[in-house]
């Protein structure tokens, strides 16, 4: 069936591969764009303290991706990786993603005394990128 | 008003275990699928791979809310 149709396992899964990236770069793009429209909103509307708090929380959900793409390259330049590597890759960035956001929010919340507030709320835009991306996102799989 | 701060405790204190429940209950769903794909088409590990990683920031989501949301009750509220 998808020899008839010109599609083999290996050409999809080369388009895959080429597809896959602009997604993730997109995706960091658009928290970033998140992350700064929302603290130039906040240094307008409120304060300089309520958008350095706003800041401070997108930049640890755009952190937070970037752990996870970064596990994903090294997936992709590792070619001996098989499928446990990959599980075991992605158990250990669900950890430190777990705890790099912990250990942040505690950080803003009571060293730097950022506005907790703001903070969480530059935290949930950053966060509700993530939850918006299947609405764009678009991973091509073999039919 | 003495029962305020204890119950925000606990409060917290739940969100933190059932985001973390969540998570850990669909990455392992995830992760049994992703086994049992490459285990019957190992050909097609690099797609899987891309989906896996893509659908576990997406189950990650909202349990990183849930996380947020309890430091925030815990650490300024509280």
């Amino acid at each position: 069936m998808a020899a008839e149709s010109g599609l083999t396992p290996s050409s999809c899964i080369q388009k895959t591969n080429l597809s896959a990236r602009p997604e993730y770069r997109r995706l960091i793009g658009l928290q970033g764009a998140v992350t700064i429209a929302s603290t130039v909103i906040a240094y307008f509307a409120l304060s300089f303290l309520a958008a350095k708090s706003m800041a401070f929380g997108g930049c640890v959900v755009l952190v937070s991706t970037l752990f996870l793409a970064w596990r994903f390259r090294r997936g992709k330049r590792n070619e001996s990786a098989n499928a446990e590597w990959y599980l075991r890759q992605a158990y250990l960035t669900a950890i430190e993603r777990f705890i790099w956001v912990a250990v942040m929010l505690v950080v803003g919340f009571k060293l730097l005394e950022f506005e907790p507030l703001w903070m969480l709320v530059g935290f949930l835009g950053g966060q509700t990128v993530w939850l918006a991306a299947p609405i764009w996102m678009r991973v091509e799989s073999v039919k | 008003m003495e029962l305020a701060t204890p119950l925000l405790y606990i409060a917290g204190a739940l969100m933190l275990g059932l985001g973390a429940l969540g998570a850990s209950v669909g990455i392992g769903i995830l992760g049994g699928r992703f086994l049992e794909g490459a285990a019957r088409q190992p050909e097609l590990i690099p797609m899987l791979r891309i989906q896996f990683f893509i659908v576990m920031g997406l189950v990650d989501a909202v349990p990183m809310i849930a996380v947020g949301l309890a430091m925030y009750v815990l650490f300024a509220v509280a």
